[in-house]
């Protein structure tokens, strides 16, 4: 402050570096330097990509003189270090690790996303939040939330590999899962070989003794009670909750060919050690696989009656081999972790820095975003190169690395209108024009709706072990107990626990001591619906969003796949914002902070300002303001109504310049 | 809902003037059915008898077909728990899961040699839309978006395309523009949503925003016209339009007889069906319904039995309900998904099995197809597609030839690159004609 010779922060430093390597690459291509684009286009570019929202009429306001060179900075600094640009990464996130409220045997994951979503709030590095994805064990709702990566994909081991691997690496091993990729370098032996360090089941196990539907079928007086549904039900929440972890004998080192092998490299069912295929080299050793099965042949020389023992003593002797194994391998989970975020795997700093251009800059470096090239061989070999470098420089630290990329001059170009394409030279003519994401149009709209967007509430994690209206006592501790139980223990458990909630010795959950929110996300089946009808920034809503929803309708990712987010329009988008939860929710309703504003404004004009400023974060030109003006002399008090509905169904409302 | 009458013709041209004065635009160019190329209307490869409308049926995760349509009784080692039912093709048996669909196999046609080289979802269910695969360069549009632009519209105020319970990724107008994307109907119960008028906007009202934001807009365009942004401003003109149809009872299925809606069943999929067979009625192009959570990976006999148990008694009653109404000829009805799934069961997941895009089935009726008529095949195993190998890009050239349009009409993106229905030149797409009576 006022000092003259304050050094500028190393963000700003290594900022002015990138707009020099632009630059050159830039004049080299006989192109011009794209100009500057003006104030009011700048801070909605700056409050979309980092906060995912548009700026209110308050953040215009602190921000309404930006003549002074250092003040487009401050910009950047307020929109970087707040707390909205933790709801718009937490969007990312979940984006690109396909996370849905439930896996596919419909488990609960929100320990799983609540760790993710403390991850983004507390700036993880980006190398130890992949490693702990893919390295921790233990049960997600006990140990870590981290631990519920593999439950995540339960079943699909394979399909697991082969998203982690692009998504971190930018790597597609998906076509070598079943056959030496033609288009790539990767043989199936590759895959099947990384496969080996994460190969082991995909979540944890509770086993149960008994048949407990059939019990269920047979004493229907004591198993099926009204209003408890049946006792098997009840074993299947447990274990669910139970199973949702990742178990000790993950990573195992080894892994079995499937019976369809058709290489000479292997015979179906042979076990192959682990081997990275690219990146830092890590080789398990063969024996690992190479346990001979008991050799039985010296029992039938015996008399009958010494069988048995002498059998025993062999498989003892071979349950100690295997068991001297285990405890010397190396993990199978800890290896693919170091592997994965080595600095020896390129791969890794070259693609996050790759998908945080993308996000904050607007185009991709890759042909095709995400996917990983030979940096040499792609468009801006020395560009890319830097910020991969500069991305290990700061530890993984991807809020300062979007901060550096959004304090360049380059992201305050001017937009280009020439048809630009991803990984062409071309998108250095400016800005690429793209429609706002789905999270992005529905955050915007609540800064209309409400004053603090930020201030609404959040997801909680879900504390208690609600069933069916009974408390059950915290989940760790439930889940504790549950795995600590044999089968036969454990058996008896579920039958005690079912008649004591039958019995009334378990109390009901009092519904007037939970907030509504809280026991919306407590109850075994949340409410999506009413959930997904709350007033809430879209990082808070349900995960995927229902079909028909208007974060649905406007592309949002349906969490299947990684990138599985659409920008396009349609005819639906289009009667959404004519007819829909926006003419309800925001310009019908007098409670909305718009309307609330524009009660407290005086003038025509001031209203019509407040207006444009709102939506499109401009001032009205002055033929706007004529029209506009016509408007309420025509229309009254209906008029800033059409005002506000024409705006936001304008491509100047949905589309960042 | 037809358009032959003298009134009909003149109620539709007044609106369509309506139209233009509001919006400044001509809708006269989104109109007309495609005069295809000369050549073409006289080549052999054109259907004399085109179909009107399809109903795309997307099995999104991959769709066992060794446990719906493609079994392998023989070999108990694939087939697992899989017993067969009999159908009216002789020789023919589908699993005990489709009870309502084994009997009107008479209707069908099996596609069981459908092959692709895509193991992956994503870019999978991309091919199957789109005839191409995943560039970051380009989104490519949708056969449903080449279906609007080559066949054109016939009905003048309903959306062309319409996509019901699908993802927006799969359904979008690609380089073609926004207002080639479908119309989305999240769930068919309600219809295309928010298509009415809030009671607090009067129809003056409603004009007046629509003025107003024609002011921002023109300004927006003169500064950042991209060929994107221009083709969301015909968007919403579209949706203006469709405001304004006399036609938007077509998604009303309370107005459907009970018998009817209990014909396909209270599901979401057998709704949707139903709207389907509604909007064929009025005329759409195409409408695509969308039935999920076929990935079977773990405990794929049980997933398997519960996708059949939404998806049997549905497509049974749409191809039954279709044809009772006269329509089944004139629509062609696609069963499609992105691949197969594995021979092998894998005990490890509860008795799963993985993605297997080298063989897989697909079913087609009414439009002018073959009627109970298996199509190809698979190995002993169902591992392969040996005998007469079909490829999404041959599929979708099918697709064209049923409604009389060209699978190979070169259209060029705002970026100037050539692409046709067919996909790229080089995977020699080529309509199967052979299915076709």
């Amino acid at each position: 402050m006022g000092l003259a010779h304050a050094a500028p922060p190393e963000h700003a430093i290594n900022a002015a570096k990138i707009d020099r390597l632009i630059e050159k690459r830039i004049l080299a291509e006989g192109m011009t330097v794209p100009e500057r684009a003006d104030d009011h286009v700048f801070l909605r570019r700056a409050f979309l990509s980092a906060l995912g929202r548009i700026p209110t009429v308050a953040e215009l306001e602190q921000f309404r003189d930006l003549s002074s060179p250092s003040s487009r900075m401050e910009v950047v600094d307020y929109v970087y270090n707040h707390e909205g640009y933790n709801s718009h990464m937490i969007n990312w996130s979940m984006d690109l690790l396909r996370l849905k409220d439930r896996n596919d045997k419909k488990m609960n994951a929100q320990a799983l996303i609540h760790w993710v979503r403390e991850a983004v709030q507390s700036n993880m590095p980006w190398n130890e939040f992949a490693k702990a994805l893919v390295s921790t064990k233990g049960n997600a709702w006990v140990d870590s939330g981290a631990a519920g990566y593999y439950a995540m994909d339960i079943g699909m081991q394979n399909d697991n590999l082969a998203n982690t691997s692009f998504a971190f690496l930018g790597v597609k091993l998906e076509c070598a899962q079943c056959h030496d990729d033609p288009f790539q370098e990767w043989e199936r032996m590759d895959f099947y070989e990384l496969s080996a360090l994460v190969n082991g089941p995909t979540t944890m196990s509770r086993n149960i003794g008994e048949n407990m539907r059939k019990l269920a079928a047979e004493d229907p007086e004591n198993y099926n009670v009204n209003g408890l549904g049946r006792v098997d039900l009840l074993h299947r929440s447990l274990s669910y909750f139970s199973r949702f972890g990742t178990p000790d004998n993950k990573g195992q080192g080894t892994v079995k060919l499937p019976k369809d092998w058709q290489y000479e490299d292997g015979v179906p069912g042979e076990q192959v050690a682990a081997r990275t295929p690219f990146g830092e080299k890590h080789k398990f050793s063969k024996a690992l696989a190479e346990i001979p099965v008991p050799d039985f042949s010296s029992v039938r020389a015996l008399p009958k009656s010494e069988r048995p023992a002498a059998r025993q003593k062999i498989v003892k002797a071979h349950q100690q081999l295997i068991k001297d194994r285990d405890a010397s391998r190396p993990s199978g989970l800890d290896t693919f972790g170091a592997w994965l975020t080595s600095d020896n795997t390129p791969q890794f700093a070259y693609t996050i820095s790759a998908r945080m251009w993308e996000r904050v800059i607007g185009f991709s470096l890759t042909e095709t975003l995400g996917v990983y090239e030979e940096p040499e061989d792609s468009n801006f070999p020395v560009l890319w190169e830097y910020l991969a470098e500069l991305m290990k420089e700061y530890d993984y630290d991807l809020k300062l690395f979007q901060q550096t990329l959004a304090s360049t001059n380059f992201f305050q170009s001017q937009a280009t209108t020439r048809d630009v394409v991803n990984g062409e030279v071309n998108s250095l003519s400016g800005r690429v024009i793209r429609r706002m994401k789905a999270e992005q149009i529905w955050d915007s709209l609540l800064t209309l709706m409400v004053t603090e967007p930020e201030a609404l509430p959040q997801r909680q994690l879900q504390q208690r072990y609600i069933y069916r209206g009974y408390d059950l006592g915290p989940i760790d501790e439930v889940v504790t107990h549950v795995l600590s139980m044999d089968r036969k223990t454990y058996t008896q458990y579920v039958k005690n626990l079912y008649r004591d909630m039958a019995e009334g010795r378990i109390k009901k959950a009092g519904a007037s001591n939970q907030p509504q929110q809280m026991a919306m996300m407590m109850s075994p089946k949340p409410n999506k619906k009413k959930a997904s009808k709350a007033l809430r920034r879209a990082s808070e809503l349900p995960s995927p969003i229902p079909a028909g929803h208007f974060l649905a309708t406007f592309g949002q990712s349906e969490r299947r796949v990684i990138d599985g987010y659409s920008q396009e329009g349609s005819v639906s988008q289009a009667l959404s914002l004519y007819n829909g939860s926006v003419q309800k929710h925001l310009i019908d309703n007098r409670q909305s902070s718009i309307n609330q504003s524009l009660r407290r404004l005086n003038s025509t004009s001031e209203r019509i300002e407040y207006i444009f400023l709102s939506i499109l974060s401009r001032e009205p030109s002055s033929a706007e303001l004529k029209t506009c003006k016509q408007e309420i002399s025509a229309s009254g008090q209906k008029g800033y109504q059409n005002i506000i509905s024409a705006l936001l169904s304008s491509q100047e409302f949905l589309f960042i310049i | 809902m037809r358009y032959n009458s003298q009134d009909e013709l003149t109620r539709r041209q007044f609106m369509l003037e309506n139209a233009r004065n509001y919006l400044g635009v001509s809708l006269l160019p989104m109109l007309g059915s495609s005069i295809a190329s000369e050549a073409f209307a006289q080549s052999a490869s054109q259907n004399k008898n085109p179909a009107k409308s399809v109903i795309f049926l997307n099995m999104s995760g991959g769709m066992s077909h060794l446990d719906t349509f493609d079994l392998k009784l023989n070999n108990k080692e694939v087939s697992g728990p899989i017993e067969g039912l009999k159908t009216p093709i002789d020789g023919y048996s589908v699993s005990q899961y489709l009870p309502h669909t084994a009997k009107v196999m008479d209707r069908f046609t099996v596609i069981n040699s459908m092959h692709s080289k895509i193991g992956a979802h994503e870019q999978g269910q991309y091919l199957v839309h789109k005839s191409y695969v995943p560039r970051g360069t380009i989104v490519h549009p949708s056969v449903g978006a080449w279906v609007s632009k080559l066949a054109g519209r016939s009905n003048p105020t309903l959306p062309p395309y319409i996509a019901i319970s699908s993802s927006a990724k799969s359904t979008g107008g690609g380089w073609m523009g926004a207002n080639y994307s479908a119309a989305m109907v999240g769930d068919p119960a309600k219809g295309l949503e928010d298509v009415t008028r809030p009671h607090s906007v009067t129809e003056e009202d409603f004009h007046r925003r629509l003025k107003l934001a024609d002011m921002i807009n023109q300004k927006f365009h003169n500064d950042h016209g991209s060929a994107e942004v221009k083709s969301y401003h015909k968007v919403f003109e579209e949706a203006a339009k469709v405001m304004e149809s006399e036609d938007l009872a077509a998604f009303d299925l309370s107005k459907e007889p009970a018998s009817v809606k209990n014909l396909y069943g209270q599901s979401k999929f057998g709704q949707g069906c139903l709207l389907a067979r509604r909007l064929v009625e009025a005329d759409v192009r195409f409408i695509e319904v969308g039935l999920g959570g076929w990935d079977t990976h773990y405990d794929n006999f049980t997933g398997v039995e519960q996708r059949c148990s939404e998806l049997d008694q549905p497509l049974a009653a749409l191809i039954q309900d279709l044809e009772s109404k006269g329509l089944l000829d004139s629509t062609l009805v696609v069963l499609a998904t992105e691949f197969g799934r594995t021979p092998q069961i894998q005990s490890q997941y509860r008795e799963g099995r993985g993605h297997h895009p080298s063989a897989f089935t697909y079913l087609v009726a009414g439009g002018g197809t073959k009627r109970g008529f298996v199509y190809g095949a698979s190995d002993e195993r169902g591992q392969k597609a040996v005998v007469d190998p079909v490829s999404i890009y041959d599929f979708n050239s099918t697709i064209a030839y049923a409604l009389g349009i060209d699978h190979e009409e070169v259209h060029y993106s705002p970026s100037k690159r050539p692409f046709r229905m067919a996909g790229p030149d080089k995977e020699k797409g080529a309509p199967i004609t052979s299915i076709f009576a």
